[in-house]
């Protein structure tokens, strides 16, 4: 894996952790707005990333989330045990 | 010092109660977090969580 | 249902295969306390829960502790690529070779299965709260205990990370006790 994917994929698991962060904070704060405003911001950054990261080294889910360009792509990237981070 | 007369502990036995209604005994409470400020997401990562006030660092 | 993502929630570095280190990580991947006896706790125990805010809770906690079981996994993989047999003979993980290969079968650190009786699910959610506090407790000791038990630091990064969400997520449990209790209390005035 080339070291611009590697630092893409860092990027994403930062940004999506903050979601998941702030998902559990919602979870139990339902009525508060900063975390909110604060989630939908984070949720936008991520999407935009992984789509710049799938255009480049294919889906990074299958089941309808991502397209994919012929052939199905979906296996062709290493697996994330085998990805050396 | 007495917490009843420890004009701190008064205060945070107040903000505790304005969540929950009625503190019991034989009942376990958590303190509810507050919204504050946040890591950056690089930190956050690194650090295992988003919030400052729930970072317990392991010194091993 | 669920959607896989192909990524860890967390990298994954490990400097050299090390078996006995792989082998202590098999606690949290198929042990009592294990992140794999977390994600079964709490996508068992959610479907009960009086609240939907507290069924969203234990949804999402326990979609990260499968998260948390692939990290572990992944390490246990790393940890054992490679290895040949000659070098697990006489060693702690002679016995799972035997039997299990290069596999991550999940079993405890003595080898033992994992079973659904290390979890309990009671109906009354209360009850679940606090087993699933107490869980948080246990699986950050015996994330305290690994990381004393390694000097690659790699694992020691990641384990620390583990450590952390279990930190959080004891946070979150503890606010979602504060509100069904809340709401129990509600329900015996009326």
């Amino acid at each position: 894996m080339d070291p611009y994917q590697i630092q893409m994929l860092r990027e994403i698991q930062q940004l999506e952790f903050v979601a998941i962060e702030l998902t559990l904070y919602l979870d139990t704060h339902p009525d508060e707005l900063e975390p909110l405003q604060d989630y939908n911001r984070t949720t936008e950054r991520l999407n935009q990333l992984k789509m710049q990261y799938e255009r480049l080294y294919g889906p990074l889910a299958a089941y309808g989330v991502s397209t994919s360009k012929a052939p199905w792509q979906w296996a062709e990237q290493p697996w994330p045990w085998d990805i050396n981070y | 010092m007495n917490t009843r007369d420890d004009p701190a502990k008064k205060e945070e036995n107040l903000k505790t109660s304005a969540y929950s209604t009625s503190v019991q005994l034989a009942q376990a409470y958590v303190p509810w977090q507050r919204y504050g400020v946040t890591y950056s997401p690089q930190e956050a990562l690194e650090k295992g969580t988003l919030f400052p006030e729930l970072y317990r660092p392991y010194p091993y | 249902m669920w959607i896989y993502e192909k990524k860890l929630e967390y990298p994954v570095r490990v400097l050299q295969p090390d078996i006995r280190m792989a082998k202590y990580l098999m606690a949290q991947y198929g042990g009592p306390d294990s992140e794999l006896s977390a994600a079964v706790r709490y996508l068992t125990q959610r479907y009960t829960m009086p609240t939907n805010r507290t069924k969203g809770l234990l949804t999402d906690i326990g979609t990260e502790e499968l998260a948390h079981w692939e990290i572990v996994g992944t390490m246990i993989y790393r940890l054992l690529k490679g290895v040949p047999p000659e070098q697990l003979r006489g060693t702690d993980l002679g016995g799972y070779f035997t039997q299990h290969d290069n596999a991550v079968y999940p079993a405890d650190a003595s080898g033992v299965p994992w079973t659904a009786a290390y979890i309990q699910a009671t109906g009354d959610p209360v009850t679940d709260l606090h087993e699933d506090m107490a869980a948080e407790q246990k699986a950050r000791t015996t994330y305290e205990h690994l990381i004393r038990l390694t000097d690659d630091p790699g694992v020691k990064d990641t384990l620390k990370f583990l450590r952390e969400r279990e930190v959080v997520h004891f946070q979150r449990f503890g606010e979602a006790l504060n509100e069904v209790q809340e709401e129990l209390a509600k329900k015996k005035v009326f």
